[in-house]
């Protein structure tokens, strides 16, 4: 597993140390706080073919804060999509939502680029498809998984 | 000869300030911006937009405080790799479509 983290690194997808959390599920990132006691981190996820990247901050009080999101296409090793919120409850389900989102307007984009139509009905249901394994699968072997098939470990 | 340090007096940087600025609505008072401010000239106006109907005041204080910490006191932050710059639209574009390739749109 450490060999795929390197590997993610060494693509410029991932640039600091990660560690996976069970209780997440997720690979996380070292923490700073601030001075003012909050702290930020980013949080990791995988899934077929997109790397997740979450900001979170926790506030000096304790509440929990999706401050980003950036999507990557592992293969291309390329951010296709990213941004800031503000104020915004962390939760995975409001990572999931708004991430979807996100990966609905690149793909609307990609494909009006190339003078298409997006097909929504099948897009919504790959992306809850895909979403859902970043969410719910072992991140630890879809890690692997991805590695190997884009990655070439 | 031996060279001695001296530790002066601590003293506050009295032109370095924030202010408020708030929004009444029907439902309450929310914040709206907080300005960092050397004397009278606005640094910087850190805008938000508080959906609490209720304001509190250390809301605005801790604003400040973490605008000031981020940018001039805390360097504990680990610099970023300049790798993951944003890549261009053909790029995105292109990544976005192989992406669309292996999920059979």
């Amino acid at each position: 597993m450490t060999n795929s983290i390197q590997l993610f690194e060494q693509h410029g997808l991932v640039n600091a140390n990660l560690s996976y959390s069970e209780i997440s599920n997720a690979f996380l990132s070292t923490g700073y706080t601030s001075g003012a006691g909050n702290t930020y981190f980013n949080s990791v996820r995988i899934a077929e073919g997109i790397l997740i990247k979450e900001d979170v901050g926790i506030a000096h009080w304790g509440m929990s804060f999706l401050n980003g999101i950036q999507i990557y296409a592992i293969k291309d090793k390329t951010l296709i999509a990213d941004e800031a919120y503000h104020s915004l409850r962390y939760s995975k389900y409001t990572v999931q939502f708004h991430a979807k989102i996100l990966l609905l307007n690149t793909l609307r984009e990609a494909a009006q680029s190339k003078g298409e139509q997006l097909n929504e009905i099948e897009a919504n249901r790959v992306l809850d498809k895909v979403l859902n394994q970043a969410m719910n699968e072992d991140q630890r072997q879809l890690l692997i998984k991805q590695s190997q098939k884009y990655l070439g470990a | 000869m031996e060279t001695t340090l001296i530790a002066c007096p601590i003293n506050a940087f009295s032109q370095l300030k924030y202010q408020m600025v708030l929004k009444h609505r029907e439902d309450g008072i929310v914040l709206n911006s907080v300005n960092i401010m050397m004397g009278e000239k606005i640094l910087k106006k850190i805008r938000k937009s508080e959906t609490k109907k209720t304001f509190v005041i250390e809301k605005a204080e801790s604003i400040a405080l973490d605008y000031l910490v981020k940018n001039l006191v805390d360097n504990k932050k680990p610099k970023t790799k300049k790798k993951n710059t944003k890549p261009t639209k053909a790029a995105k574009q292109k990544a976005a479509s192989d992406l669309m390739k292996e999920f059979n749109l």
